[in-house]
């Protein structure tokens, strides 16, 4: 047997028998019933070991040059009681979170203080060929503080499988806001998992863009939790996805207590033979009253072998709430591409027009600018005759 | 300019078209009325080449070419200019990356070098000021969130830029009040010259008042059934389409 | 087949007549392959149907419930369960209509359900001089002049067996999940229904059930065929609570609609959902399936579900043919302490296929309603579209509402939409018919009604009316 049974007999830690016994999550689990495990599977993967770099960095499942700024603190990675029960959920949720958590190399803990602003910026570096690293970092962001973690990702070329895992804790206390923008534009051959945990106390406010194009093998697992009065999250995000390349999310924000707000927006463009998955499942709690949720997913199909499994979810137990969601899959709008060729736009600037339209209304909300603009020129390298539009930007944008 | 001979087009099963037979010469503007379901606007989107239509008969000539052998962008290129009934948002683009590329693809297919940003900066802000539409317009998405008035602005905005040699414009009057009217139909008398031609599509006469055609056709059911001048148009807004749906 | 053949099945069929009247006793309960061999037996059946129900039964013994619809309820024990009843005979049931309990009566008056109509439902023995029987001959001569054969699935085995044979299992197959499994192997009866090429059936068969309602046990089975051009409107169920002491139900229904045939498929569900504990109720697990083989074919299915204590179905569409179009009009309310767990799928092979999926749940007391479908596009099935809306109504705190809508897209050129809203009844507009006048439950029931329109216009119109009756009574007491 190969994957990570190996790795995973050497390994001392206490979830390391089970996870050797369950073994990756095969497509009969419900939440893995897409995700194409082979590669996994065919790889043996060994650990992988950090390069040298001088930025905030993850790499070879280490967090090294901790930045330090005003109100941000290293503090004691001991897991707080809520903490460990949040994990102890990723592990159970499916076969692969026991493998996580019996290879992590490494655990952060960060605190942003009571009313600071602190700016994060982390970057994962790309493993070496058949090597993976697992960490996990805790955020506590106090009472009235305020994040913008921002993850990028390198974008290297490589051709054998690597393999990065990040669990990611962030619990905000009451009145804090965290911006979170996570750019995913990892090597060809890498494997990305991701879970995100979400805690949000009363009157907090969490906001996620998230940017995918990078990777083979993308998997991320997002849950939130508004857990305080007042509460509000958004997700937006955007999945490009090509090649042979796999981009799968599943996100959840559960309505723990009423009075609070949730919103998702997501966009999938699939082409060549790329195979993306969204499920969006919104929670409303017994007694959760007064909460509104709304989502909207978007589904562009390009290609005749390529494929998108998006889905919906609404699970709602009060009835003083307001929830919806609509989803959409479709290629170009047939309207849309005669108008801008009725304009003299060839057939190909027109379908790139289109396309970057598509991605442009999740990208245009992303509020940090570097980001953005970091985001929008990888954007328009990932499009099919993006040039014209890369001209037009560069010249009439101010 | 164009000659259109006994074309046929249909939706589906069901025929539109049943034989348009017309002649426009450089430099004229015809209108053509008709009441609602008159095959109006199938003909302007056959013209511009949507391709929801299917022509079973006939031929359209356009300066020496066969016009319905083009894909739409090679009519455009070729100097057709269709301003649409109901224009298309598009989220996301930016209207002025839509108007830069297509003035350039345009200027590039009549041997015209590329207008560089400034120089192009400055022929949008002379035609916004001709439309009287405020520069912001420029920077907003392709129509999205735009009133019905601001959309067919818009359409003008681009025709100008454009310099189209024929142009169709399909209910160009339609949603707007009687400012936005004016604006429009002054918009379009600018482009009035020996050697363009437009084709005015519309169901009410009004906008007629302030662009005088020199041709007036009445379409119903499919064909042309009374042709005349400009005081056809103001015998139709007396009496009405009513003698002509019967057919 | 040629027409000659066809007729010649159909002189047949009537040879027998539509009502059968097998003499026999109920089998204790248990079930094993003698249990099989003995039903297959009292039936008469033929070798090869007792050699597909032991095959079933072989299969569904490798199998496990399914677990993925989070219903709650106690494991089955499928030994307690007995398998084969007679039909009752008349004369069993009550006098008249005084020996009926009287809240019966009452729904049945309140459903506007005629007397007449109300004896048989009821079980009353039936006057000879009713005249329903002749209007039962009537429409049996109708049917027989067209060349439908509508007769019970075990006539049909002998009567049409080439035809049963062909049919049978060939949309849902044995083993296409648990249930259905269960069902192949010990399946009751249930209605058989052939049209033969270009016939468009001259009644609603929903009105030949009304006056003719049969026991079919709690294992049924229908097989409708519709050839070639042919339509075919059919209507399972009824209005009028129906109790039984059966607790679980596994029915089993299969459409083959051929080029440009049409099958209309509406059902009332309305079986006894057990008391405010949620105790007694009726399991109604339902595989439901039709499929478009021909080009522009279609298959509508309209249902209505209020009964029951837990509802699994999902009647689906599989579009094979190009231009063939599925659709599937629900609403299912749950109250009391009922659980639904209905949708649809919809399966697109051929090009410019279509489906419509129009979903209202309404969600009372304790119940818990949900939406469960999937829309799948293969490759090829160029120019598919969708259109799904899902919308959920809340009347109470303690329900609950959701929508789990699978996608599933490999083809480009397909365009699929789906929204989803889910609300409580507003109080601006409750507020508003009551300052006109109108009581608390009558303002509720027109709002609810209004929410339920597109699905009910989507019924024959006789049951359309009914249906808007029964979704109040099964409102009463949701409001105050």
């Amino acid at each position: 047997m190969s994957g990570f049974s190996e790795w995973l007999a050497d390994v001392k830690d206490v979830h390391a028998p089970e996870a050797l016994a369950v073994g990756l999550p095969t497509k009969r689990v419900e939440s893995w019933k897409y995700v194409p495990t082979r590669g996994l599977a065919r790889t043996t993967w060994q650990p992988a070991n950090p390069k040298a770099t001088e930025q905030f960095a993850l790499t070879g499942g280490e967090f090294v040059n901790v930045p330090t700024a005003d109100g941000l603190a290293v503090s004691d990675n001991t897991l707080t009681a809520s903490e460990q029960k949040r994990i102890d959920e990723i592990n159970q949720a499916h076969g692969f979170g026991l493998t996580q958590a019996a290879l992590e190399n490494s655990r952060l803990a960060l605190t942003i203080q009571t009313t600071a602003s602190v700016v994060l910026n982390l970057h994962h570096l790309a493993n070496q060929a058949n090597s993976a690293g697992f960490s996990t970092l805790i955020i506590r962001v106090e009472a009235g503080a305020q994040l913008t973690l921002v993850e990028q990702f390198e974008s290297t070329d490589a051709d054998k499988a690597n393999l990065s895992s990040l669990r990611c804790l962030i619990t905000l206390a009451r009145d804090s806001s965290v911006t979170h923008v996570r750019f995913q534009a990892a090597n060809p051959a890498a494997h990305v998992f991701s879970n995100l945990d979400v805690e949000c106390g009363e009157n907090s406010s969490y906001r996620l863009q998230t940017i995918e194009f990078g990777s083979k093998l993308a998997r991320n697992d997002i849950y939130i939790a508004l857990a305080g009065r007042e509460a509000s999250a958004s997700v937006n995000g955007l999945a490009i996805t090509n090649g042979s390349q796999y981009h799968d999310t599943h996100l959840a924000i559960d309505h723990v207590v009423g009075d609070t707000n949730s919103e998702m927006t997501f966009r999938n463009m699939v082409d060549g033979k790329g195979e993306a998955t969204f499920n969006g499942r919104v929670l409303i709690r017994k007694d959760s009253q007064r909460s509104a949720t709304e989502q909207s997913i978007a589904n562009l199909l390009l290609s005749g072998s390529a494929r998108v499994n998006p889905k919906p979810e609404l699970e709602i137990y009060a009835d003083d709430v307001t929830a919806s969601h609509g989803c959409t899959v479709g290629s170009l709008n047939k309207t849309e591409l005669f108008y801008l060729k009725s304009r003299g736009l060839s057939e190909a600037d027109a379908r790139a027009f289109l396309q970057y339209a598509f991605a442009e209304k999740i990208v245009e909300e992303i509020e940090h600018p570097d980001i953005r603009e970091l985001v929008e020129t990888q954007l328009l390298g990932e499009l099919k005759h993006g040039e014209l539009i890369a001209e037009l930007k560069e010249s009439v944008d101010v | 300019m164009l000659s259109i001979r006994n074309l046929h087009a249909r939706v589906g099963d069901k025929p539109i078209l049943k034989g348009i037979n017309l002649e426009i010469n450089a430099g004229e503007v015809h209108a053509i009325m008709g009441p609602n379901g008159s095959g109006k606007s199938t003909l302007s989107s056959v013209l511009a080449g949507r391709d929801d239509y299917e022509v079973t008969d006939g031929e359209v000539i356009y300066m020496g070419q066969n016009l319905l052998d083009l894909e739409p962008e090679e009519r455009a290129w070729a100097g057709l200019f269709l301003s649409f009934q109901y224009p298309v948002e598009i989220p996301g683009v930016k209207n002025i990356y839509l108007l830069k590329a297509a003035v350039n693809a345009i200027r590039e297919h009549r041997g015209l070098p590329e207008l560089k940003a400034a120089e192009f900066l400055k022929l949008v802000r002379e035609k916004l000021k001709v439309m009287q539409m405020d520069e912001a317009f420029l920077h907003r998405n392709v129509n999205e969130g735009f009133s019905g008035g601001e959309k067919k602005r818009n359409e003008i905005l681009q025709m100008q830029l454009l310099e189209p040699t024929l142009a169709l414009l399909d209910e160009t009057d339609s949603g707007l009040d009687v400012d936005a009217l004016r604006i429009v139909g002054e918009g379009i008398n600018r482009m009035r010259s020996p050697d363009r031609s437009v084709l005015l599509v519309t169901h009410y006469q009004r906008l007629l008042d302030i662009v005088k055609p020199d041709f007036v056709h009445v379409l119903a059911n499919g064909e042309i059934k009374l042709s005349g001048d400009h005081t056809l148009a103001k015998q139709l807004e007396r009496e009405g389409y009513e003698g002509f749906e019967a057919a | 087949m040629s027409q000659q053949e066809i007729d010649q099945l159909v002189d047949q069929d009537y040879k027998y007549g539509f009502v059968t009247d097998i003499e026999s006793d109920t089998l204790p309960p248990g079930l094993s392959e003698d249990v099989i061999r003995e039903i297959s037996t009292r039936k008469g059946e033929p070798e090869w149907l007792l050699e597909w129900r032991l095959e079933a039964y072989a299969k569904w013994l490798q199998m496990t419930p399914p677990d993925w619809a989070h219903l709650e309820y106690p494991p089955i024990d499928f030994q307690s369960i007995s398998y084969f009843s007679a039909p009752k005979k008349q004369g069993d049931g009550p006098k008249s209509l005084d020996e009926v309990d009287p809240a019966l009566i009452e729904t049945y008056n309140k459903l506007g359900i005629p007397l007449e109509e109300q004896k048989m439902l009821a079980g009353v023995a039936v006057d000879a001089v009713f005249d329903s029987v002749s209007v039962v001959t009537t429409f049996k001569e109708k049917l027989h002049e067209a060349g439908v054969v509508f007769c019970p699935l075990s006539e049909a085995v002998h009567s049409h067996p080439e035809l049963v044979k062909k049919f049978l299992g060939s949309i849902v197959p044995q083993n296409d999940n648990y249930y259905a499994a269960l069902n192949s192997a010990v399946f009751s009866d249930g209605s058989f229904v052939y049209i033969p090429k270009g016939v468009r059936c001259p009644m609603e068969l929903s009105t030949y059930f009304r006056i003719n309602q049969q026991n079919t046990g709690q294992f049924e089975r229908t097989l409708i065929v519709a050839e070639e051009g042919s339509y075919v409107s059919y209507l399972e169920g009824c209005t009028a609570p129906q109790r039984d002491e059966n607790q679980l139900h596994a029915a089993v229904v299969e459409l083959v609609a051929e080029t440009d045939a049409e099958i209309k498929y509406s059902t009332v569900q309305n079986w006894f959902a057990g008391d405010d504990e949620g105790k007694g109720g009726i399991y109604n697990f339902v595989t439901k399936r039709g499929e478009c083989r021909g080009d522009r074919a279609k298959i509508s299915w309209t249902q209505l579900e209020t009964g029951s204590a837990i509802t699994w179905k999902y009647p689906s569409c599989v579009l094979k043919g190009a231009d063939s179009v599925g659709e599937f009009y629900s609403v299912a309310v749950a109250g009391k302490k009922q659980q639904a767990d209905t949708g649809t799928k919809m399966i697109h092979i051929g090009p410019r296929t279509r489906s419509t999926i129009i979903s209202k749940g309404i969600s009372t007391a304790r119940g818990q309603n949900a939406y469960r479908g999937l829309v799948k596009v293969l490759p090829g099935a160029v120019d598919a579209r969708n259109f799904t809306q899902c919308d959920s109504l809340l009347i109470g705190d303690q329900c609950g509402a959701h929508t789990f809508p699978y996608v599933e897209a490999e083809e480009p050129s397909a365009q699929l939409e789906h929204e989803a809203t889910t609300s409580k009844v507003s109080d601006d507009q409750l507020f508003y018919l009551r300052t006109r006048g109108m009581s608390e439950e009558d303002a509720l029931n027109m709002v609810v009604n209004g929410f339920c329109k597109e699905v009910f216009q989507k019924l024959p119109m006789e049951f359309a009316v009914e249906a808007e009756a029964l979704l109040g009574i099964t409102l009463e007491g949701a409001v105050g």
